[in-house]
């Protein structure tokens, strides 16, 4: 019997009704290798949040505490902003894509490859606050360090993006490394949106969005990122400076 | 007493009262779902289960189903604990903040609530199939009793709230394994019905 991996469990939820019987009655086993695979899957789905409604069914009733209810509700937003967010998000992301980052495509353009698109990249990006609130992002500009930095890469074609991320007098850290198709895309991992923290990350950073037509490997992308030329990428940049 | 569904869109039309009743009806079972997890300190428990409620409240709106309050909740609190542990453990990986936008996609679809309606029973058969041990021990006092704290087990254990904390995440694996496999069950496979889109 196949046992269940990360690919077969979203294709699963994605689809429940097409799992076959065998492999129903082999999870009703409780086939603790399948229970392994669902135990060490990243991220929440939907299935997460019925689990756990289903395991807290017996939680005993707590007294909440007026003033922990004061502050929740003092950072509700009011019915008259309740639909800023979404819009500003739209708006912020599709303005920033046209303000468009540094590009700096690579002088051996597209490797010689021909009839495809030049390889070329854009970025831009949303500052997502704490309490949910979304801006559109500006280079340079400062940032608080509990908000984090939503992207969205514009590529000619399918291409391999890698993201990274350097304090000033940092080395580079390598956070994304995914294929990515043609078009406008936010930058996902394990299907939900990838963001950078800024968490602990006071001071000047920068961030780089690299687009390659292979793989790289992380000193290719840390070498991109900072500037250098780096076969078959191109690269897209931006600093923020986080404060306390 | 209103049931979730009539104060999800009383809250979603500004009404105080419902915000308020809803947090007393589930502030609970998040925070021992935040406790539970095991792995953030009692500040950081008690600022994410007001995270989760503010990051509800601010999308309520957006909630498709307002009977699937309370998984949605519980989703959010989930992700809010992976969150917050992930930007402390990893410094900007981009797990840390993954999942800060797409409110929208945690959103249980009616297949999942019919499955949690009907699989009520679940927890109780698999605790009792148990073998008599430390993991029944501790399933039982946080799921089934659910009074003792994740801190007050790990005391009247004499072992690590970091110990018990596991122990928990694999009883949820087998609970889940278990959904899963009646997930859609019943459907026919071309009804289209999919989860969280």
């Amino acid at each position: 019997m196949k046992h269940l991996d990360e690919a077969s469990y979203r294709a699963l939820l994605a689809a429940p009704a097409s799992m076959d019987a065998e492999l129903r009655a082999h999870l009703r086993t409780g086939c603790d290798v399948c229970a392994d695979v669902l135990q060490s899957l990243a991220g929440v789905d939907p299935l997460d949040g019925v689990v756990d409604a289903l395991l807290l069914e017996n939680t005993k009733p707590a007294p909440a505490q007026p003033e922990e209810l004061h502050a929740i509700l003092a950072r509700v937003r009011t019915m008259r902003r309740r639909w800023v967010a979404p819009i500003v998000m739209g708006a912020a992301l599709a303005a920033a894509v046209i303000l468009a980052v540094v590009l700096r495509p690579n002088p051996e353009g597209d490797d010689g490859i021909k009839g495809t698109p030049a390889l070329s990249v854009s970025a831009s990006f949303a500052v997502v606050h704490a309490d949910g609130t979304v801006e559109r992002g500006v280079r340079g500009s400062a940032y608080p360090e509990d908000s984090s930095l939503s992207l969205r890469v514009e590529l000619p074609r399918a291409l391999q993006v890698s993201l990274v991320r350097a304090g000033t007098g940092d080395s580079e850290v390598l956070l994304l490394n995914e294929p990515v198709e043609s078009g406008v895309h936010d930058l996902r991992h394990g299907g939900a949106l990838a963001g950078v923290a800024l968490h602990g990350q006071v001071g000047t950073q920068h961030v780089a969005v690299v687009a390659s037509e292979r793989p790289l490997s992380a000193d290719e992308a840390r070498a991109a990122a900072r500037g250098e030329t780096v076969s078959g990428a191109a690269t897209a940049a931006f600093d923020v400076v986080v404060r306390r | 007493m209103s049931d979730d569904a009539t104060l999800v869109q009383q809250a979603a039309r500004g009404s105080r009262d419902a915000h308020r009743l809803l947090f007393e009806r589930h502030r609970a079972q998040v925070a021992r779902l935040v406790e539970g997890f095991g792995r953030l300190d009692a500040d950081e428990v008690a600022d994410v289960v007001q995270e989760t409620f503010i990051r509800a409240f601010n999308a309520i709106s957006r909630l498709r189903e307002p009977e699937q309050f309370r998984p949605w909740l519980l989703q959010i609190a989930r992700n809010r604990c992976l969150s917050r542990h992930a930007s402390r453990q990893a410094e900007g990986r981009v797990h840390a903040e993954l999942a800060r936008l797409p409110l929208d996609e945690v959103a249980p679809p009616p297949v999942l609530q019919l499955a949690a309606e009907q699989e009520k029973h679940i927890v109780r058969e698999l605790i009792a199939a148990l073998p008599d041990g430390a993991e029944k021990q501790t399933v039982t006092l946080f799921y089934l009793e659910g009074e003792l704290s994740l801190r007050e087990i790990a005391d009247r254990n004499q072992e690590t709230k970091s110990a018990v904390a596991m122990r928990l995440e694999r009883f949820r694996a087998r609970v889940k394994l278990q959904l899963l496999a009646r997930l859609g069950e019943g459907e026919a496979p071309s009804s289209g019905k999919k989860v969280g889109t």
